[in-house]
């Protein structure tokens, strides 16, 4: 008798459960449709040139700092990124680059694109990692066999 | 001599662990606790060797030429262990056996740490196969080191790391003990009370370990700033909110005996949820600011890890499923405000978990991919988190298991905190400080009104309402510099004034440029000085050049006045001009206080039991 009720409560148990899952599938299915317009898309250069301008879109975009484009000009800096196939982008950036930023290098940027199709970046980031070694560190490494990289 | 010494170290570990199997059940080698000191000593030692490395530039360790520079200061030497992802490998290995060990002294049951040596076993595996610090390379008198990152030369980098590790690690004797209870049944409130006392602990260096990466980030430029939702902060957040959730729920199960399987599921993902944040940085699957070098093979060994304690999990679920637990309480109780913050605080952590994940999945699925930003948690995060600091100031007054009606003082508390957060809004006419000002205020006029009530109460009394305080206090102020921060860039040219008005009205005056050079870098500092009412606030931001790599680092400077900050960076420097980035700060010291007083309430409430 009491192994059928407990059978039974585990039933009811699962049943809950199944509810409770149901349930959080359901609300993350509407959060993320709800969440669509919040999600900032990340975005190259040329991609940003095809798209249809909406102001009010928070982006990310990321490439490389254009060669002999980044400026210091009107209280403010200014750069284009660009990527790989061959689109590039305006960007005004008013407060103060971190040291990795350089011509050449990868950059990713966080704004909104203004109406004149430049990018007002809020934030520059600066992506660090353990191996920022310089080419000619890196050279010398494979040369006495100690390179262990790509 | 020390790579060799370290490769052999682990082995013997491995070597021991696999004869604690071997003799499992039988007494003899397990009576004394010999071979499992043993075994935690070798997972301990490696890791003082690879110090000792450093500290010494033993070169002949390919891992200390690529993370240190001959004449880095010393604590940068050693702090350069866990610089790299191996050495933060083998960290987090001493920090599972020093935890063992010590934990060992309080609690020798041999099922429990028969699991903690599994778990560490599976680390020094994973770092045989797929990390090894201790690779050994023939010795090359013109090599002098690769140096560490230099933006990694700060002295957060000596802490922050190891007090964040300390806090994820510390997650693992609450699983370990939780798989215990559920695996054999055995309820026993000693076993719970030591579950509390170790996320206790826990909690502490996770909390301090945030905080102090949070101002890391804020001090560092191209970081994003003190909170920026970040993958790595997000996968920090994670183990944090469970962690929270865990505290509060075991409250429950020792005073009242109720919510024990709910406790027990939480430490089982609290822990998982740490072990699986580091694995998403650390294989690279998810773009971080603070992105780590990374190969496939590490990711592989980490699921591995993780699909283990999955499996664990699983199964303990499955069990406390079939398990009963008689839960009962009534609507309002103490009991049931708790089950709710924890559910709203297992809801927050899935609302990060979700937005840190879904780029991921928007990757392999839609093939488009996603950055989910700020704008995303700033909404569903907040409103989740809202309801729990509004509960905050009421909860902890509410009696255990009974019901009570003391409506009238609450809806009295929440009408004055209307009326402040009105006044504030036509003060300010800022509609998020007026929110964040109605949100807080209840928990500071509780707090204010409990203290002068009941002085006499015990330590564990205060630092329950201080820890419910510094979260009201933090988030006025998180709210406060975020709303109104003020930024002006101010351009010095060669021939021209060297006094600017700022738009406050006070002015900024260029003393200085100098130019010095230290062992490893060659600084280039530009003094400036702000001018307000005949006091002088001087600020020496600077650019950086680091030897060997020739990188460069924008070094931010500070300024206090009072609570308030300005915070200068050298835009440009140029043969002609000067430009400095000034951005003030209101009120970004008190987000700093309240979260130490946050990390210092836990502390109360630790050391109180001894």
């Amino acid at each position: 008798m009491r192994i059928i009720s407990i059978n039974r409560q585990i039933k009811k148990r699962f049943i809950f459960l199944f509810i409770i899952f149901f349930c959080f599938c359901f609300s993350i299915f509407l959060i993320s449709y709800t969440l669509k317009d919040q999600i900032a898309y990340f975005v190259s250069p040329t991609e940003l040139q095809k798209m249809d301008l909406d102001s009010n879109r928070y982006l990310r975009v990321g490439g490389l700092v254009k060669p002999k484009t980044l400026k210091f000009l009107n209280d403010k800096w200014n750069f284009e990124i660009e990527d790989e196939d061959g689109g590039s982008i305006k960007v005004e950036f008013s407060k103060s680059l971190p040291g990795l930023v350089e011509e050449d290098k990868g950059i990713i940027v966080e704004g909104y694109m203004d109406k004149n199709s430049i990018f007002l970046a809020e934030i520059v980031l600066a992506k660090h990692d353990e191996n920022y070694m310089p080419q000619s560190a890196i050279d010398k490494m494979k040369d006495e066999g100690i390179w262990r990289g790509d | 001599m020390i790579p060799l010494l370290g490769n052999l170290i682990f082995y013997l570990t491995l070597f021991f662990i696999i004869i604690f199997y071997l003799s499992w059940g039988k007494k003899i080698l397990l009576q004394d606790q010999i071979l499992l000191h043993l075994i935690y000593l070798g997972g301990i030692v490696p890791f003082l060797l690879l110090v000792m490395g450093f500290a010494i530039s033993d070169f002949s360790i390919l891992n200390v030429i690529q993370n240190s520079y001959i004449d880095d200061p010393l604590f940068y030497k050693i702090t350069s262990v866990w610089g790299s992802h191996e050495g933060s490998i083998l960290l987090w290995i001493f920090l599972i056996n020093f935890f063992g060990i010590v934990f060992l002294r309080s609690n020798n049951n041999l099922q429990i740490h028969k699991q903690i040596i599994f778990i560490s076993s599976l680390f020094i595996l994973y770092l045989l196969l797929s990390s090894n610090p201790f690779v050994y390379v023939e010795k090359s008198s013109e090599i002098d080191g690769l140096g560490l990152n230099p933006i990694l030369q700060h002295v957060l980098f000596v802490i922050h790391p190891p007090t964040l590790f300390l806090g994820y690690i510390g997650l693992i004797i609450p699983f370990v003990l939780a798989s215990h209870i559920l695996a054999t049944k055995n309820f026993s409130k000693k076993f719970f009370k030591q579950m509390l006392f170790w996320s206790k602990i826990s909690w502490f260096f996770l909390t301090f370990g945030i905080v102090l990466g949070s101002y890391w980030a804020y001090s560092e430029l191209g970081w994003g700033g003190w909170w920026f939702w970040d993958p790595v902060e997000n996968i920090s957040l994670i183990p944090w909110l469970l962690n929270t959730a865990l505290i509060h729920s075991l409250q429950v199960s020792i005073k009242n005996d109720q919510l024990k399987l709910w406790s027990l599921n939480l430490a089982l993902y609290s822990f998982i949820s740490a072990v699986f944040g580091t694995f998403l940085v650390r294989s690279n699957l998810i773009v971080s600011v603070h992105s780590f070098a990374t190969d496939p093979l590490r990711g592989l060994f980490l699921v591995v890890i993780i699909g283990y304690l999955f499996l664990v999990t699983i199964r303990l679920n499955i069990k406390s499923i079939i398990h009963f637990n008689q839960d009962t309480f009534s609507l309002v109780s103490k009991e049931s405000f708790l089950l709710l913050n924890n559910i709203f605080f297992i809801a927050a952590a899935l609302t990060v978990f979700i937005g840190t994940v879904y780029p991921l999945f928007s990757e392999l699925f839609f093939q488009s991919s996603v950055s989910v930003g700020a704008p995303y948690y700033n909404f569903a995060f907040n409103m989740l988190m809202a309801p729990i600091i509004l509960l905050m100031a009421f909860a902890p007054q509410i009696s255990w298991s009974k019901h009570e009606n003391r409506n009238n003082k609450i809806w009295i508390t929440i009408i004055a905190a209307g009326c402040v957060s009105m006044l504030t809004f036509f003060y300010f006419s800022n509609f998020y400080f007026a929110i964040a000002i109605f949100i807080a205020a209840p928990i500071i006029i509780q707090s204010l009104v409990i203290i002068f009530k009941k002085f006499n109460k015990d330590l564990r009394f205060y630092s329950q309402w201080l820890a419910h305080l510094s979260i009201a206090i933090f988030i006025i102020a998180a709210v406060f510099t975020e709303q109104f921060d003020q930024e002006e860039n101010f351009i010095f040219e060669k021939e021209g004034k060297s006094e600017l008005l700022m738009n406050n009205g006070n002015s900024l005056i260029i003393k200085n440029i100098k130019d010095t050079l230290f062992s490893n870098y060659q600084e280039i500092l530009v003094e400036v000085s702000i001018i307000n009412h005949q006091q002088e606030y001087i600020l020496t931001p600077s650019k950086n050049i680091y030897q060997p790599s020739g990188q460069i680092t924008n070094e931010v400077s500070t300024i206090n006045q009072w609570l308030n900050q300005y915070y200068a960076t050298i835009s440009t420097i140029e043969s002609d001009r000067v430009v400095i980035n000034l951005v003030y700060k209101p009120l970004i010291n008190l987000l700093w206080i309240s979260s130490i007083l946050l990390v210092f309430s836990i502390f109360l409430s630790i050391i109180k039991r001894r």
